[in-house]
């Protein structure tokens, strides 16, 4: 009897993850949001940055899926509650829509994928230059990872960041103003402040190089202190618990499991963003040529 | 009509608005050459914001009372004002940061709500009830995304980036966009307002 009960859940959540998909494929926000990112990406890989290749390129589909990507899963929540709403006592339970709307995350996550191959093929075709990001003890996977980090992982977190204010913040507006807010702290964030430098990483977006100057040269190539590697573990732990902290909202919800579950995984994350910060490089680099700017 | 403005525009999240814009601008004034990106964000605030003023929830019962919705719609623009009188603050305080382009930065904000205006108002006279929510989810996120990507700007700078040297857009190009699209706004603006006038009052 169980038995059949969870086969006929999974083949719910199955049907409803497909319907996700199809509604988040169809969202106009997306819909601009991808075409662009597949302009920006085309022009990045084959005519790229000097100094930088396609290594800075993380920016676009942070923006266009991860950051747009939060106010298109808040409105699928929505639209998913006033579904559910209109269809009165549904059998489906909140925690199937929730996790549903999860599984959307394919949508945005594929087309970051497809960004990440195309930018690690123009950065493999078009090296950067000796006064750009790479010198020193750089290698070309310590580049991967960051740019992992800013465009896969930003395009999971933003719609999970989504989910969790479609679920305990439904109100009016409020994903377009955490939207804005996330800029506002991300651009503090991302290491162009000296102050901020140590402890960025805490943050879900920062760069772990760029060309912040130094005194007499603002256009400088610097890296960054941190591990990228273990900042794509820390933000794996972010996600899982946007999950979870967005599972938690079905007053019908194993409570007591959930709170368990988020509680290990909210240490993992604390484990994981000191090892962040800790690993890596303990100093800032700076590239020994002149930018020449 | 100052009382109907009272309890009709959304105050609370028009404020929000107004008051993050003005956070946004003072923070493009204390670091501009970091922070510019926020200057399009704020101009998407804004249009998101104008378009929340004219959403009527209760368009099926205001839209019989005899009320115009020309009426209906000036009392709105008092939402409006605050937004364009906080843009106007921001930008003012902000001068001498802004690269000697102050003057373009307030036409990019007076524009783009003058344009969510002209949208709201239009889908309101089409019959559309809160055509504000469904523009502040698209134009919102989008420029500030196109603030932070600037895709295409050698051809198309929407958001020039400080003092537009480079490939980081030109202004003057920016400046003729954002004036075909406000002569645009205002021309769909007026001819909608001029219908609402002559409509007899429940007819929408």
């Amino acid at each position: 009897m169980s038995t059949t009960t969870n086969a006929d859940a999974g083949s719910t959540t199955r049907a409803l993850v497909r319907k996700e998909i199809t509604h988040y494929l169809r969202h106009p926000v997306f819909i601009v949001g991808a075409l662009l990112l597949a302009a920006v990406s085309w022009l990045g890989a084959t005519s790229p940055d000097d100094r930088a290749s396609t290594s800075m390129d993380g920016l676009a589909p942070g923006a266009l899926l991860g950051l747009l990507g939060i106010v298109v899963m808040a409105s699928l929540t929505k639209r998913s509650d006033r579904a559910a709403e209109a269809a009165g006592a549904v059998s489906v339970s909140q925690r199937t829509r929730t996790l549903a709307l999860a599984g959307a995350v394919v949508v945005p996550v594929t087309c970051a994928l497809a960004w990440f191959v195309s930018a690690v093929i123009g950065f493999q075709e078009h090296p950067p230059a000796p006064d750009g990001v790479q010198f020193g003890g750089v290698d070309d996977s310590y580049i991967y990872a960051t740019m992992f980090a800013q465009g896969v992982m930003a395009a999971v977190g933003g719609p999970l960041l989504g989910l969790m204010i479609g679920r305990w913040l439904p109100r009016r507006g409020v994903a377009p103003v955490v939207m804005v807010l996330m800029v506002l702290v991300t651009i503090v964030m991302q290491g162009i402040f000296e102050w901020t430098r140590s402890w960025r990483v805490v943050w879900p977006w920062t760069h772990f190089y760029g060309a912040m100057g130094v005194p007499g040269d603002s256009d400088r190539f610097m890296v960054l202190t941190g591990s990228p590697f273990l900042y794509v573990g820390y933000l794996v732990a972010l996600c899982a618990l946007g999950l979870l902290i967005a599972l938690l909202r079905d007053p019908e919800a194993d409570r007591r499991g959930l709170v368990r579950a988020t509680v290990a995984v909210a240490a993992a994350a604390v484990v994981l963003l000191v090892l962040t910060i800790v690993g890596g490089y303990d100093h800032t680099l700076v590239n020994p040529l002149s930018s020449g700017r | 009509m100052v009382h109907y403005a009272a309890r009709a525009v959304p105050w609370v999240r028009v404020g929000i608005a107004a008051a993050l814009v003005l956070v946004l601008m003072d923070v493009v004034r204390r670091w501009p050459w970091h922070m510019w990106p926020l200057e399009g964000t704020a101009v998407g605030l804004l249009a998101g914001g104008t378009a929340w003023c004219f959403d009527e929830t209760s368009a099926a019962v205001v839209d019989t009372t005899p009320r115009r919705l020309a009426w209906r719609t000036a009392a709105r623009t008092s939402g409006v004002l605050l937004l364009a009188a906080s843009w106007a603050f921001a930008v003012l305080h902000a001068r001498h940061s802004l690269f000697d382009h102050a003057g373009d930065v307030a036409l990019q904000g007076l524009v783009a709500m003058l344009a969510a205006a002209a949208y709201a108002s239009s889908r309101r006279r089409a019959g559309e009830a809160t055509p504000g929510v469904g523009l502040t989810l698209v134009v919102v996120p989008l420029l500030t995304a196109w603030a932070l990507v600037r895709p295409f700007s050698e051809v198309f700078p929407v958001f020039p980036y400080a003092d537009g040297t480079g490939d980081l857009g030109d202004w003057a190009t920016s400046r003729l966009l954002w004036s075909v699209l406000g002569t645009g706004a205002l021309v769909v603006l007026v001819s909608t307002l001029a219908e609402l006038g002559r409509r007899p009052a429940a007819s929408t």
